[in-house]
């Protein structure tokens, strides 16, 4: 039983395209630009430019419209719900009743405009992490939070961790489906029953869990150890992260437009 | 033995707990919400933040809300917004009481004031975050009072059970590797 195949961590599309190459600072803060624009404007047009610059953005990017559309799948159902609940729910002028439900055309409107923005929000922050990868993405936040570090943001030991759970978390899972078997092999149930029945099936897994992730722990402190890690003072970098012209430029684009966007529409 | 370094490591694989948690076991708790499930995700990181403390968990908290951003992500930075305010109430009030009461009783308790925190922090949040998922801000108050209120407070209580439960199990096993 391969229950954990399709997990993957990130979405990540390896590629050479120059959305790619950016530096990973200049796709986090483009992506914040992208979401506060996102919350100030409130008319078509300003959904139009947006959704505009971000099909330039897929288009650069090269990345199959397939894989961007893919992440739009599971938010179907709330895609769905939204609109009708909109549709039906705004107070205006009616254009067609069926039975009690009204629908008018401030709904049309208004539902329109929320299902648009929600797919603009998903789709243009899948693009960050459909062009970075996480280690890449780790490293952004790094910088990124540097400057908090006189206000006690622990950035280094920040992305440390992260790095240390991301090269964990394909082990301990695939470690976590064998414990799984194993519980099954001695008649543990996990898939059926009631809530209850389900909440209580979780403990002969839980325990196995954490003593597996805690052995885990205790070799990799003691290698660090051995290497003489001491945290993050002083310590050089296999990969370093440099802006180029080409993220100036970037970023100065994304701002421009993001704040042109928001005041005008 | 309790280094920094040992301190670093060991929640990093809290969180890598937490994340296979979150994503392997979904169990819809209301039939008429089938979107909201519970994940035990937040047992790991309760259980971090006892031992190491709020600042610490709400740490952890905040790496388990990047990791849900890159798995899961159709629902993106809303999703992981709700998710961060929701086990960062929970972890950081428990653990807040935790580290003045160090007992059973005290467990107990702040498990208890956790959860609390959690379903009241959750009301303004999902009432200012709902909005913006399209949700109409006439049916926004019924929705809160009605499903996600209860929802969060089960949610609490179920997982506060758990950790109750495995805590002192998973520190003497951790306590038997350092010896």
């Amino acid at each position: 039983m391969a229950m954990f195949k399709n997990i993957t961590i990130g979405q990540y599309i390896p590629g050479s395209s120059i959305i790619h190459r950016l530096d990973p600072r200049t796709k986090i803060l483009s992506t914040m630009f992208l979401i506060i624009s996102l919350f100030l404007v409130d008319s078509f047009w300003g959904y139009g430019l947006i959704g505009l610059g971000i099909i330039l953005v897929i288009r650069a990017s090269e990345i199959p419209w397939k894989f961007v559309l893919r992440g739009l799948k599971p938010l179907f159902v709330i895609l769905l719900l939204t609109v009708s609940l909109h549709l039906f729910m705004t107070e205006g002028e009616p254009i067609f009743q069926i039975w009690f439900l009204k629908v008018t055309r401030e709904g049309v409107i208004r539902g329109l405009m929320m299902g648009f923005r929600l797919i603009l929000l998903v789709v243009g922050t899948s693009l960050l992490t459909l062009t970075t990868s996480p280690i890449n993405l780790t490293d952004g936040i790094e910088s990124l939070l540097k400057p908090g570090k006189k206000i006690g943001i622990p950035a280094h030991e920040l992305a440390m961790m992260m790095t240390i759970a991301l090269r964990f978390i394909p082990t301990l899972l695939e470690e976590t489906e064998k414990i799984m078997k194993a519980q099954m092999a001695r008649g543990a149930d996990f898939q059926s029953g009631g809530i209850i029945q389900r909440a209580k099936s979780l403990i002969p897994l839980l325990v196995p869990l954490f003593v597996n992730a805690f052995r885990r722990a205790d070799d990799l402190a003691v290698a660090m150890e051995a290497r003489g890690y001491r945290g993050g003072e002083g310590r050089t970098k296999f990969r370093e992260l440099h802006f180029s012209k080409i993220d100036v430029i970037a970023i100065a684009i994304v701002a421009v437009s993001s704040v042109v966007v928001s005041i005008l529409f | 033995m309790q280094t920094e370094t040992r301190q670093l490591v060991n929640m990093a694989v809290l969180v890598t707990a937490a994340t296979i948690l979150m994503v392997i076991v979904q169990i819809p708790l209301f039939p008429s919400a089938p979107f909201l499930k519970y994940d035990p995700s937040d047992i790991p990181l309760l259980i971090g933040g006892f031992w190491f403390g709020p600042l610490p968990g709400i740490i952890m908290v905040f790496m388990k809300a990047f990791f849900f951003l890159l798995i899961k992500g159709a629902e993106g930075p809303i999703g992981a917004f709700q998710n961060f305010m929701a086990s960062g109430s929970f972890v950081f009030f428990a653990s807040l009481y935790y580290q003045k009461a160090r007992t059973r009783r005290g467990a107990i308790v702040a498990l208890f004031l956790g959860s609390l925190a959690m379903t009241l922090i959750m009301i303004p949040t999902n009432y200012i975050v709902l909005p913006i998922w399209g949700i109409p801000k006439e049916i926004v108050p019924g929705f809160i009072l009605k499903i996600s209120t209860p929802f969060n407070l089960v949610k609490g209580l179920l997982s506060s059970i758990f950790t109750y439960l495995l805590y002192k199990r998973v520190k003497s096993i951790l306590e038997s590797l350092w010896s």
